[in-house]
């Protein structure tokens, strides 16, 4: 297609390249969908892309509000910094760490998604997944029991109609990561559970399907450069690195850390730090709250705003550290009688 | 909005679920390509497709009247695609960076051309891809996109143009870098 294309021309193109027709399965949604009803959001805004006019009096009012808290906070209880030692002292004890467990959900932000309908509880997998754990807990003691409790109470958040994503992480040595899809996102359609294996010392990345029987190999890496418009293919490199937990808590900056008030998780004491990074116009705050005996976290908040707005926040909690992972649960083989094909992976130039 | 649009509504807000169905049956090929192209996933745009309905299934008393709610409808899809976009990139942002993103199969004669859209469409702002499909996909005015998006008229236009020219440049370049190797 050389030189200039007509209107014409990019018609016929739009019109040939639309995505296959699938048909809704109306009866099915909505009877599922009609469950979740109290899980629907009250917000009525659909413009937020676009912005009327009272959003901006919103927002000069919740910047008002924000300055003089501030203001508050800096002149009735002083700033509180003690920078660089406390927090070294626990990336040195993460550090030390040859198991880490944790369950990690993916919140919504505030204001992001109009009038978002979230899809919890009426998926079946998440059914199945809550009987199967409410039935496990019946059976269960000591440990175990605390563990199982400790996931329903985070599918119990699911209720809040906020929750993007339920990952259960585990990690053994510096290399090897697991990662169990509990919820995640959903459409009815692709709702299998899913868990990933990723090595970091062999650079493999696998995915697999237990519903459908399928592994998935990453094989290749695209990565779109979104400054100059590029995009660079090529297969997939042995990296030698950690797993991003212990990387992104090395990568902190000590100093650059703030001591926070103690306060209680759980009815226990935790001492608190705060990081702050920048990423454009969006501004990263990670929370570690940390038991201030052993020095390892208890949870740790990750909130990306854009001035005042909440776009999105992650928390990682129900932490375990150095308890037994048998390696059988990082096996990067095909199971037998599961097929495998390779997948590519997508990103972003930083 | 006609007449009918008008019982149809009604009729999804008094629960009628074959209104319903006659609705989704209306509608829910141009909400999916729109989100398509602003997502390039299949699935995604599937997810987003099922939220907005799922919407007005559930929430019929926020509906808007009249001929306001197909650029509702619309505004919706393109607002969910877009936010969704953010959170994917926020996701991998998150994750180092990458993460895994299934690429869409292209096949038959004019798969060439098909790859050369999706890759010029990958670059250009979720808005200009937003008003592109808004135009091409689903065949509509300026007046209706600028309903759509609540912008007025002279300022979708010149949107619009710079957007088919931005696609026209890149689609040209990504022709004559096809043609030197």
């Amino acid at each position: 297609m050389p030189g200039d294309i007509p209107d014409e021309d990019i018609r016929r193109l739009f019109q040939t390249s639309q995505p296959q027709a699938t048909n809704v399965d109306v009866q099915r949604m909505v009877t599922h969908g009609a469950l979740n009803r109290s899980a629907t959001r009250t917000s009525t805004k659909d413009s937020q892309f676009f912005p009327k006019p009272n959003r901006l009096m919103m927002t000069i009012r919740a910047g008002l509000i924000a300055a003089i808290a501030g203001c508050l906070i800096f002149f009735v209880i002083g700033p509180i910094s003690d920078k660089g030692n406390a927090f070294a002292e626990v990336q040195a004890q993460v550090e030390r760490a040859r198991t880490v467990q944790y369950v990690m959900t993916s919140y919504d932000g505030d204001s992001v998604v109009p009038d978002a309908v979230s899809l919890p509880l009426e998926n079946p997998s998440m059914a199945d997944a809550i009987t199967r754990l409410q039935t496990g807990l019946d059976s269960a003691g000591g440990d175990v029991a605390e563990t199982i409790k400790a996931q329903l109470d985070v599918f119990r958040d699911l209720d809040k109609g906020k929750v993007l994503s339920v990952q259960r992480v585990r990690i053994l040595g510096k290399h090897l990561e697991r990662t169990d899809q509990l919820f995640p996102y959903l459409t009815l359609e692709y709702s299998d559970p899913t868990y990933t294996v990723r090595s970091a010392r062999d650079g493999l990345m696998v995915t697999f399907n237990p519903a459908r029987k399928e592994k998935q190999v990453l094989t290749q890496q695209v990565v779109h450069n979104r400054k100059t418009g590029e995009t660079t293919t090529s297969e997939v490199k042995k990296i030698p690195t950690t797993v991003d937990f212990f990387a992104k808590f090395r990568s902190i900056p000590a100093e650059a850390t703030e001591s926070l008030p103690k306060t209680t998780i759980d009815g226990k004491d935790v001492i608190g730090f705060r990081s702050v990074e920048k990423h454009g116009d969006e501004s990263w705050t990670r929370t570690y709250w940390v038991k201030p005996d052993s020095k390892l976290p208890v949870e740790i908040v990750t909130e990306v705003r854009n001035g005042n707005t909440l776009l999105q926040r992650w928390i990682q909690d129900h932490f375990v550290f150095d308890e037994e992972l048998s390696d059988d649960l990082f096996s990067t083989e095909t199971p037998e009688g599961w097929k495998s094909k390779n997948t590519q992976l997508h990103g972003f130039a930083r | 909005m006609n007449e009918i649009d008008e019982i149809l509504l009604e009729k999804i807000k008094s629960g009628d679920i074959e209104a319903f169905t006659a609705l989704v049956r209306a509608v829910e090929h141009k909400m999916l390509c729109t989100s398509y192209r602003i997502l390039g996933q299949h699935s995604d745009a599937e997810e987003v497709r099922q939220c907005v309905l799922l919407k007005i299934w559930e929430k019929p008393e926020t509906l808007p009247a009249g001929d306001r709610f197909w650029a509702w409808l619309h505004r919706c899809v393109v607002n969910e695609s877009i936010a969704k976009l953010r959170r994917i990139r926020r996701e991998q942002e998150r994750n180092a960076g990458l993460s895994i993103r299934p690429v869409q199969p292209t096949s038959g004669a004019h798969c060439c051309e098909v790859d050369q859209l999706r890759k010029a469409m990958d670059k250009l702002t979720p808005e200009q891809r937003a008003i592109l499909s808004l135009k091409f996909d689903s065949q509509m005015t300026v007046r209706q996109i600028g309903q759509i998006l609540e912008q007025p008229f002279t300022t979708v236009q010149s949107k619009l143009k710079k957007a088919v020219a931005e696609l026209r440049a890149l689609m040209t370049t990504s022709d004559r870098d096809e043609g030197k190797t």
